[in-house]
């Protein structure tokens, strides 16, 4: 823990200053609807207080900050948090999904593709992850909307509901579909590599060699002794993606309109909201020291001889 | 005993058939009849008053009243004020209120609501960034905060009566066009006696009390609102039960409409098809299309400042831009160019106005005239975010490469936008507005004084006519001013004007009764559509 | 494991290199993958030398038109040429890949030698650093500082640039480490040879197969990155080219349905280059030491 508060402050610090740096002020970004006149900004610009050097807006930041406060957003005037946790939700249940996903194929994949290398199963795993592993997620989203919401119409173009009012868990899975598909598919790739590359490392080790030589099952030996061992390196690789997951699925909220913490940091950057930019970074440090730590709790049970000091 | 058997058998049939035909009956009426409308962003806040936005105003239409709104040719329709007349000096317009008009809670709405309204939104401890419409009433300050307690020149007269003082004498049309079109009247035994801190947390809102033709039920926060007929609207029940306002990023505005999903879109800027699917949506046979001409506009703005952007350059650059390509080929015809602010669809339009022709051989030599510096490479910010814009950006680069003048693009988002051109280090830049049917809606742009001045003009020659033509008091005695604007704004040619946008509407064949022509001014009568199956 | 058959063994007197060549090319998927990658790269620099190809100037007449012997990929919505623009875009994405990458390298190697060899406090800041900087999700990191600077082709690069310097600072650290024990090292340190010397001369080449490894996957996702960037908008700018801007046309519905000739020759020549790429990067790794872990 003593660990994670520097790189918290450094992280929170590192976000204000550059998040401020970028030219115009939250004022300007209102232009950018056409229907306003621009005479209306010229009475906001006092109350807004912009006019404080940085040093000064980041330790008044840091102070609302330590006594719970996370400030008001110069956009909608309403409290930060508010904001955020209404986004939480969503962003939560498509990164679970996306991770379960991911994992579920992922790792029968790769071990299926370890267990006999270099033979034809092996390629075609193999060429299916680099391919996946190569597909940006807008361009696979572009793809399954094309086929299944325009083409095939079997379902919906975004959102989180339909219309009818109800809602249950059914539609919203439907709706969970695509976003998590495209959202899983990059990740999909490279975890298979990364299983597989895991698996056939454990499998040269030693004492592999040994359960097969006492006469044991070749498939009881792979899932039995090498998995555990295998996992630990992917334990890394999911716990490393979880913080992208909650901040960068910038480009799948985008393309389904899913009510996210991203599309809230897009919209936020875009009309220089701070109070907002900061609000998300710091539930974000949060949410890779809370990671960090999860994963180092997973390694600490998988392999004994590591224990969280 | 077949005997029996048999005539039950003919008994039950029948009668089980009328059970399950009335039950599927009752089944189909007691399901709920749905209207879905999509819109690009979300509103900031459920205050109607403290926003700038106007993606809030869809939601606020249906929740509350407003005492009157515009309509596309520029007349206003009563809401909940059902006449309004001004006095004879200008200084004073009062409302007769519709008497049926009543609360979601069943309580009559009256002036004494108009008037708490006025003093609630006046109120400088109340977050309302939208205060300073109130600024034409005597008694406030520019900001339109009161300069006491209760000071805001309101007063009811009897319960459905109310008349509001303005400062000075000033054209009435004005008033109502930017301020009675955004007050939304709120109701007073519910916000009487709450301190500001109150006002200000957003509980009291959050299930609000209105008077409008919906009630509020829930909401996913940036996802959809879902809102409940009110049965009792005093301008006639809503022909459907429940309305979804639902947020969809615009490029699947299309395929919801297409699939179902969306039965209409909230139009103009806040919902519009784009111009590459314009021909999918008019060949859907399920779709009822709509080209309808606005006030929306872009322009190219010119920094008047540079030492070599004299008048005749900036004529010569205004008469090099190929507008009849950006109409024609680039806005397949849904626009109208343009030469100044003032659109052909505004009454204030400058009919004898002489077209600026395009005529680029003319203006290269007037450019060699000017010992105008061909090798400087020229810089043209162009805002991200309005694909129809950066394209136009594209074809206008071409246009001025033409004359043998560089030119760079670079697209910026907004706040870079504003903040580059404010500092004055650009030669072009590019722009839209929103438009409105007051002809001095570009004053800002031009006021020297201005933070918005972009085109960097020293002068006040063009704000001298604006402000004289507002002061007038009729529309005759104003329209020479502004006929004066125009001719100026094309001979300084500081901002070349280039084109209105049409807003390109569709909605679902089982609506009807739309007046969606309506939708860019912001007003959708939604309680007026008639739902098909 | 070993692999199937027996390991070649060619020349005695040959180096480590050629070896290494031998085993690369065993590896199918990399041969393939470098031939693509080769093709393409050869296309996307040459093809504008010998054909006239104008990206930049619109046909008034054919707006938005679809493939035809005048424009082999059709047209954009302001007339210019596809098939131009999906070569220079080309060009656009394989620089922002190289030149990021090599800022990456620039900045991480220095840093990582430098914080395994001296440690101390010095290591604990630039590892610190590393890991805010590889647990912030890197999309954020970079929408924000290009909203800062601005989008452009450069800002993109050097962005993308400053933010890939801990792949390469925490293996070379991981390197340094394993290597500055070994006796060779420290008979040069006891016999009086500067640091900068061990660095260079005894060090940093046991890190450059790493290295090189790490390059190739690098390159692949910057050019990812930019690609989304661009897609979103916070790119390449248009009128310059990238393929990720060239497929932001296709958020609209007819343009993904009914004109696919704009958004999948970008699309796919996206997934074809990185996973050429990729596949050279496996194919580098069998060949200087399939053991290794990256």
């Amino acid at each position: 823990m003593a660990i994670g508060v520097p790189t918290f402050f450094g992280i929170t610090f590192l976000a204000y200053l550059i998040s401020s740096m970028a030219p115009g002020s939250p004022l300007d970004a209102l232009l950018a609807d056409p229907n306003i006149n621009p005479a209306e900004l010229e009475r906001r610009r006092l109350e807004l207080g912009l006019d404080n050097p940085v040093i000064i807006q980041y330790f008044t930041w840091l102070k609302e900050f330590f006594q719970g406060n996370l400030g008001y957003s110069f956009k909608t005037q309403r409290a930060v948090w508010d904001m955020i946790r209404e986004r939480l939700g969503p962003t939560a249940l498509l990164a679970a999904c996306s991770v379960t996903l991911s994992l579920i194929v992922s790792i029968p994949l790769g071990i299926m593709a370890a267990a006999r290398p270099y033979s034809r199963r092996d390629y075609l795993f193999s060429s299916l992850s680099f391919l996946m592993a190569a597909t940006p997620n807008f361009f696979s989203g572009l793809v399954l909307i094309y086929f299944f919401a325009a083409v095939l119409r079997i379902l919906p173009t975004g959102g989180m509901y339909d219309s009818s009012g109800i809602r249950n868990a059914a539609i919203l899975a439907r709706h969970l579909i695509l976003p998590t598909l495209v959202l899983s598919f990059q990740q999909i790739g490279s975890w298979i590599r990364y299983m597989r590359g895991s698996m056939l490392e454990v499998l040269q080790e030693d004492y592999i060699r040994t359960a097969r030589a006492k006469g044991l099952k070749r498939r009881g030996v792979i899932l039995k002794h090498g998995l555990k061992n295998a996992l630990i390196p992917v334990v890394t690789v999911v716990g490393m993606s979880i913080p992208s997951l909650v901040g960068g699925a910038v480009v799948t909220e985008q393309v389904f309109g899913w009510p996210g913490v991203g599309s809230l940091m897009v919209q936020s950057i875009a009309a220089r909201d701070y109070p907002v930019i900061m609000g998300i970074t710091v539930l974000v440090a949060f949410v890779v020291l809370m990671a960090n730590l999860v994963t180092d709790l997973i390694y600490g049970l998988l392999d004994p001889r590591i224990r969280y000091a | 005993m077949k005997q029996r058997t048999r005539r039950l058998r003919m008994l039950v049939l029948p009668v089980a058939a009328l059970v399950i035909l009335v039950g599927s009956a009752a089944a189909q009426s007691a399901k709920p009849r749905v209207v879905t409308i999509a819109m690009t962003n979300a509103w900031d806040t459920m205050m109607p008053v403290n926003t700038n936005s106007n993606y809030g105003l869809l939601v606020y239409d249906q929740i509350y009243d407003r005492l009157v709104v515009t309509k596309a040719d520029g007349s206003f329709a009563p809401r909940l004020a059902k006449s309004w007349s001004v006095n004879a000096a200008s200084t004073a317009i009062t409302f007769t209120l519709n008497e049926k008009a009543t609360w979601h809670d069943g309580k009559p709405v009256t002036a004494h609501d108009v008037v708490f309204t006025a003093q609630l939104y006046s109120n400088p401890a109340v977050k309302a960034l939208a205060r300073y419409r109130l600024n034409y009433f005597a008694g406030t300050d520019d900001a339109g905060a009161e300069l006491s307690p209760g000071s805001i020149a309101v007063k009811a007269e009897g319960d459905y009566k109310v008349t509001f003082t303005f400062k000075k004498p000033i054209f009435a049309d004005t008033v109502i066009d930017q301020w009675a079109t955004a007050f939304f009247v709120i109701p007073k035994h519910i916000f009487q006696g709450k301190t500001p801190a109150e006002i200000n947390a957003p509980t009291l809102w959050a299930k609000p009390v209105g008077s409008g033709p919906f009630r509020y039920e829930r909401e996913i926060t940036g996802e959809r609102m879902e809102l409940v007929a009110n049965k009792d609207y005093f301008l006639g029940a809503p022909d459907f039960d429940r309305l979804v306002i639902r947020i969809m990023p615009s490029a699947s505005l299309l395929s919801g409409l297409i699939s179902g999903e969306v039965d209409i879109i909230a139009g103009g800027a806040m919902g519009s098809i784009s111009l590459d699917d314009w021909p999918t949506a008019q060949k859907q046979a399920n779709l009822v299309t709509e080209s309808i001409p606005t006030l929306n506009y872009q322009t190219l703005i010119i920094n008047t400042q540079q030492p070599y952007m004299t008048q005749r350059v900036r004529q010569a650059f205004n008469m090099a831009i190929n507008r009849r390509v950006l109409v024609d080929a680039l806005l397949r015809g849904q626009g109208v160019a343009l030469m100044t602010p003032i659109s052909p669809a505004s009454p204030y339009f400058n009919q004898k106005l002489k077209d600026i022709p395009y005529d680029p051989v003319k203006a290269a030599q007037i450019l060699k005239e000017e010992k105008f510096p061909f090798d400087k490479e020229l810089v043209f910010y162009v805002p991200s975010g309005n694909i129809t814009r950066e394209r136009t950006a594209v074809l206008i680069e071409q246009d001025f490469e033409k004359l043998g003048v560089k030119v760079r693009i670079q697209t910026v988002d907004f706040p870079t936008l504003m903040n580059n051109m404010r500092s004055g280090t650009h030669d072009f830049g590019i722009i839209g507005s929103g438009g409105t049917l007051d002809p001095a809606e570009s004053r800002e742009m031009v006021s020297p004084t201005s933070t918005v001045n972009f085109s960097r003009l020293t002068s006040t020659v063009l704000t001298d006519i604006i402000d004289e033509g507002a002061a007038k008091l009729t529309f005759a005695t104003r329209k020479p001013f502004f006929d004066k604007y125009q001719e100026k704004v094309a001979e300084l040619s500081h901002m070349p004007y280039l084109y209105t946008t049409n807003a390109l509407m569709a909605y679902s064949k089982r609506l009807s009764n739309v007046s969606a022509v309506d939708f860019s001014r912001l007003n959708w009568r939604v309680w007026e559509w008639k739902v098909g199956n | 494991m070993p692999r199937s058959g027996v390991l070649k063994k060619t020349n005695p007197k040959s180096s480590y290199f050629a070896d290494a060549r031998e085993k690369f090319k065993e590896h199918r998927l990399a041969v393939f993958g470098l031939a693509v990658l080769t093709a393409l790269v050869v296309i996307v620099v040459f093809a504008p030398m010998l054909f006239p190809l104008d990206p930049y100037t619109s046909d008034y007449f054919e707006f938005g038109t679809a493939p035809s012997a005048k424009h082999p990929l059709g047209t954009d919505a302001v007339g210019r040429d596809l098939l131009a623009r999906l070569i220079y875009g080309g060009r656009t994405s394989l620089f922002v890949g190289l030149t990021s990458t090599l800022i990456s390298l620039l900045i991480g190697v220095p840093l990582g030698l430098t914080a395994g060899y001296y440690r101390g406090w010095w290591e604990t800041l630039v590892m610190r650093l590393a890991d805010i900087f590889m647990s912030f999700p890197a999309m954020v990191l970079i929408l924000v500082l290009v909203a800062v600077v601005g989008p452009s082709i450069w800002s993109v690069t050097v962005v993308i640039g400053i933010l890939g310097w801990t792949q390469f600072a925490r293996l070379v650290f991981a390197n340094v480490l394993s290597v500055r024990e070994k006796e060779y090292v420290e008979s040069a340190y006891a016999i009086g040879t500067k640091d900068f010397t061990v660095l260079t001369k005894y060090i940093l080449p046991n890190s450059i197969a790493p290295i090189l490894i790490s390059m190739t996957f690098r390159t692949a996702q910057a050019i990812l990155m930019e690609s989304s960037l661009s897609f979103l908008g916070m790119g390449v700018q248009p009128p310059m080219a990238s393929w990720g801007n060239l497929m932001n046309e296709a958020l609209s519905i007819t343009v993904l349905s009914q004109k696919p000739w704009i958004w999948a020759p970008p699309g796919i020549a996206l997934v074809l280059i990185v996973l050429s790429i990729n596949f050279v990067g496996d194919g580098v790794r069998d060949a200087l030491d399939p053991k290794m872990r990256i």
